[in-house]
C-alpha cells in the first residue's frame, strides 16, 4: 500500500536545518503533489528520496526513508540501485549532449544486468511518453535539437526505461510553456497507472489538476498532508489556508 | 566643476584606447622585427641541415627534432598525471586539510621561476637519478613545472561541465565513477584540450629548465633515445646570441623567427579547437 515512508527525517545542511523532522507515509501508484512557498524544502526532501543530495557538500540527515520496506540510509544501501528504483526528472530538461537513441539507452547500456533488448526498450519508453512518432526517424540526431517539451518527455523516457517504482518530478514544467505544460501533465497522469509518482511544484494549480494527495511545506517543516481535494477545499491548518488562498507565497 | 558628462565619456574612451595600443605596440614590434631579420635566413637548408663552421652556419635541424623530442616526451609525462590528478581533486578529494594543502602547492608551484626548476631538475634527474644530460630529464623537469597548469586548467575543465549532466546520470543509478568516464570528460575533452596544447606551448618556448638538464651546444648526430642530449631550439637561441662570436645576426633571428612560429602554429592550433567546439557545443 505504501511504498515510500519518511520516518522522522530531517536534514542539515552545515549548521542549517533544511528539513524538521518530517513524517509522510506515500502510496504507490498515486500522484502526491509536494506544494510550498520557496525555500521550504520540499525540493530538498524530494532529492533526498534518491539521496541525490549527497552530491552535495555540507548535508545530512538523520530519521529513516523507507522505500520498498528498506532504510535508504542504512550504510549498507546500495544507492547506484536504489536510483534505478527511484526515478528522478529535473526541473529544466536535462538530456546529455548525445543522440536521442543515446539518451534514452543510456543508463541500460552502462549497467544491463538482464540484458534487456536495448532497441525494444527505448521504442517502448519513446511510446510511453508520447515521442516515438515525433522522432522514430531521427533517433542518432543530437537530443539538444529537440523542444523543451520534446526534451522534457525525452528526459521522462529515460527515467522509465529503467523500470523504477517511484518516479520523482522536480517542477517539470516549470521552463515550459502553458500549452506543453497542459501535456506533460496530461503524460505524468498516465504514468500513475504503473509508477507511484511524487512531484514538487510551486504551481498550486497544477497539485489541483493532477495530484491524489498533497503535502504543504512550510520552512522545512511539513504542515499538512492529506487529500488533495481536502487540501484545497478545506484545509485543517491556518498556515495551509493562509497559502492556496494566496495570502502569501 | 563638473565636466560635461560627453566630454569625460570622450576622454575615458581615449585614454582606454591608448593604454590598449601601449600594451599590443610590443607585440607587433617584436614579431615585426623578427620576421624581417630572420625571413632571408629562412630556407630548406636551414630547417634540414645540421650546423656548420662552429655553429656559425648550416641548419637548425637537429635543434628543431630535439625539440619535438622534448615536447612529445613531455606531453607523454605530464598527460596523465595531470589529467588523473585533476578529476582526483575535482571529482573525489573530500574538502579536508591534505586536499587544501595540494592545492595550496599546486598554486605555489606555479609561481616558482622556471630556473628554479632547471636547478631541481638537475639536481635530482641528472645528478641522483643518473639520467645524465638527457631528453628524459628535460622532460621530466619541464612536466614538473607544467603540472600545476595542465592540473588547473583541466579543473576548469571539469568545472564547466554542467552539474545537471552529473544529476541525470546519477539518477539514472549511474555510478559516480562511470558518471566520470561517460559524461563528465566526454564534455570535457575540449577544455582539457585546449588547456594541454597550450600548455605544450608554453614548454617548447621555455629555455631554465632544460638549461641544466637536456640541452646542449652541439651534437654531430640526431638523438637515438631519450637518455640522449639533445640541441634544443630555445637554447640554441640562448647559446648563439651571446657565446658564439662572429655569429651572423641573420640566422639568430632566423632561430627565433623558427622558434615563434612553432610556438605561434602550436597555439592556434588551441585556438582553432576551441572555435570548433564552441561552435558545435549545444549547451
Amino acid at each position: 500500500m505504501f511504498n515510500l515512508i519518511i520516518k522522522n527525517f530531517s536534514l542539515y545542511y552545515y549548521n542549517f536545518c533544511a528539513l524538521k523532522n518530517i513524517n509522510l507515509k506515500i502510496k504507490e501508484k498515486n500522484i502526491t503533489a509536494m506544494i510550498g512557498p520557496s525555500g521550504c524544502g520540499k525540493s530538498t526532501l524530494l532529492r533526498s528520496i534518491n539521496r541525490i543530495n549527497d552530491t552535495i557538500k555540507g548535508v545530512f540527515t538523520k530519521g529513516n526513508i523507507n522505500v520498498l520496506g528498506k532504510n535508504i540510509y542504512n550504510t549498507k544501501i546500495d544507492v547506484e540501485a536504489l536510483r534505478r528504483n527511484v526515478g528522478m526528472v529535473f526541473q529544466r530538461p536535462n538530456p546529455f549532449p548525445l543522440s536521442i537513441y543515446e539518451n534514452i539507452s543510456f543508463g541500460l547500456n552502462i549497467n544491463n544486468k538482464n540484458s534487456i533488448n536495448i532497441k525494444m526498450a527505448v521504442k517502448e519508453s519513446l511510446k510511453d511518453v508520447l515521442l516515438w512518432d515525433d522522432v522514430k526517424n531521427k533517433l542518432n540526431r543530437n537530443a539538444l535539437n529537440l523542444t523543451l517539451e520534446q526534451q522534457q518527455r525525452l528526459c521522462i523516457a529515460r527515467a522509465i526505461i529503467m523500470k523504477p517504482n517511484i518516479i520523482l518530478f522536480d517542477e517539470p514544467c516549470s521552463s515550459l510553456d502553458p500549452i506543453a505544460t497542459q501535456r506533460i501533465e496530461e503524460l505524468i497522469l498516465t504514468l500513475k497507472k504503473e509508477y507511484t509518482v511524487i512531484i514538487v511544484t510551486h504551481n498550486m494549480q497544477q497539485a489541483a489538476r493532477i495530484s491524489c494527495d498533497t503535502a504543504f511545506m512550510l520552512q522545512g517543516k511539513l504542515i499538512e498532508f492529506n487529500k488533495t481535494e481536502k487540501i484545497f477545499t478545506n484545509p485543517m491548518e491556518k498556515e495551509t489556508e493562509n497559502y492556496i488562498t494566496g495570502r502569501f507565497g | 566643476m563638473k565636466l560635461n558628462p560627453k566630454l569625460t565619456q570622450k576622454i575615458s574612451y581615449f585614454i582606454l584606447f591608448l593604454v590598449t595600443v601601449f600594451a599590443i605596440i610590443p607585440v607587433i614590434i617584436i614579431i615585426s622585427v623578427i620576421v624581417k631579420n630572420g625571413l632571408p635566413a629562412i630556407t630548406l637548408e636551414f630547417l634540414t641541415s645540421f650546423p656548420k663552421n662552429g655553429i656559425r652556419g648550416g641548419g637548425i635541424f637537429p635543434a628543431i627534432i630535439g625539440t619535438f623530442a622534448i615536447i612529445i616526451c613531455s606531453i607523454v609525462i605530464i598527460c596523465p598525471i595531470g589529467i588523473l590528478a585533476a578529476i582526483y581533486l575535482n571529482e573525489y578529494a573530500g574538502n579536508n586539510l591534505l586536499t587544501k594543502i595540494i592545492k595550496l602547492a599546486i598554486i605555489n608551484l606555479a609561481n616558482i621561476p622556471s630556473v628554479v626548476y632547471g636547478l631541481f631538475g638537475f639536481s635530482i634527474f641528472v645528478v641522483f637519478l643518473r639520467l645524465g644530460v638527457s631528453i628524459i630529464s628535460g622532460a621530466l623537469t619541464l612536466s614538473i613545472m607544467e603540472l600545476p597548469v595542465i592540473i588547473t586548467t583541466t579543473q576548469n575543465a571539469l568545472n564547466s561541465v554542467p552539474s545537471s549532466f552529473r544529476e541525470a546520470s546519477l539518477s539514472l543509478g549511474v555510478s559516480h565513477w562511470q558518471t566520470i568516464r561517460y559524461v563528465v570528460l566526454p564534455s570535457a575533452v575540449p577544455g582539457i584540450l585546449t588547456g594541454t596544447i597550450l600548455s605544450i606551448a608554453r614548454i617548447s618556448g621555455e629555455t631554465a629548465p632544460i638549461l641544466f638538464t637536456a640541452a646542449v651546444f652541439y651534437v654531430p648526430h640526431l638523438p637515438h633515445s631519450i637518455f640522449d642530449q639533445v640541441m634544443i631550439l630555445p637554447y640554441h637561441l640562448y647559446i648563439t646570441s651571446t657565446n658564439v662570436p662572429y655569429m651572423p645576426q641573420k640566422l639568430v633571428f632566423g632561430i627565433a623567427l623558427v622558434l615563434l612560429i612553432m610556438v605561434l602554429t602550436i597555439s592556434s592550433i588551441s585556438i582553432i579547437i576551441r572555435i570548433y567546439f564552441r561552435k558545435h557545443k549545444k549547451w
